[in-house]
């Protein structure tokens, strides 16, 4: 399962929309939901093995909050293709051009 | 629901028909003036669409997933150890010209891509808020 595939569970992503908002324990989450306290950990646990959230503690609590690792991944992914291809879509045009030319130069020696 | 920050989409007018547009697309000739080698290109759904990229850009396996001449190629895009993607061309007559729209997207989870970019969008308004 891949880091975004990990949100495709809907109890995660809205435990990741409510780390968006800032830090939060275990039991702030659960309070949110329905499912169980072990449950809500349960979800916590995968988001962790996925490097989408991290963990630190606090005294006796530990808090949770979101790790933009991922996100910075996909920034660079993003940032690649998008020169690549602008850089290629501007070559295209000049292809275009030069088989328009010989067409062009076809037909007038036709 | 929005894809925004997860593809790659440019939007292209282009002097030529949408047939001409489409040779420079297909053909392996023009291929490898403006995109990349063709080492083997097979214009069937399913067919192999092999190029080599310049210099030590590797070879990006790719394989037609949808086809529909003068209007749509859509290509399963494997680069290198990259997750893999999906690039599509998709082409439009536009008066005498013709406009090309390219989309790349990942293949991961789309719903997890759409939360992504709104938790970006979350980090940014964080950002704001920390006057960062």
């Amino acid at each position: 399962m891949s880091a975004f595939a990990a949100l495709a569970d809907p109890t995660r992503r809205h435990i990741v929309e409510l780390l968006a908002e800032g830090e939060r324990s275990a039991g702030e989450l659960a309070a949110h939901f329905d499912t169980s306290r072990p449950g809500v950990s349960r979800h916590l646990r995968v988001l962790r093995e996925h490097g989408l959230v991290r963990a630190r503690e606090d005294g006796a609590r530990r808090l949770y909050s979101l790790d933009p690792a991922p996100l910075a991944e996909l920034d660079e992914w993003l940032a690649r293709y998008r020169g690549f291809w602008d850089n290629r879509l501007d070559a295209l045009d000049t292809e275009l051009a030069r088989r328009r030319t010989r067409r062009t130069t076809a037909k007038e020696n036709s | 629901m929005s894809r925004g920050h997860c593809e790659v989409r440019l939007t292209r007018r282009y002097d030529s028909t949408p047939a001409e547009v489409w040779g420079a697309l297909t053909d392996p000739t023009s291929l490898g003036r403006w995109l990349a080698r063709a080492v083997d290109v097979e214009l069937v759904a399913g067919g192999a669409f092999v190029l080599a990229l310049p210099g030590d850009g590797g070879l990006v396996q790719a394989r037609v997933r949808e086809l529909e001449t003068q209007r749509v190629l859509e290509l399963d895009w494997s680069h290198a150890d990259e997750e893999r993607s999906v690039v599509r061309f998709e082409l439009a007559a536009d008066g005498e010209g013709t406009v090309l729209v390219l989309d790349h997207r990942r293949i991961d989870e789309p719903i997890g891509m759409a939360y992504i970019t709104r938790w970006s969008q979350a980090l940014e308004r964080l950002d704001r808020e920390l006057g960062g």
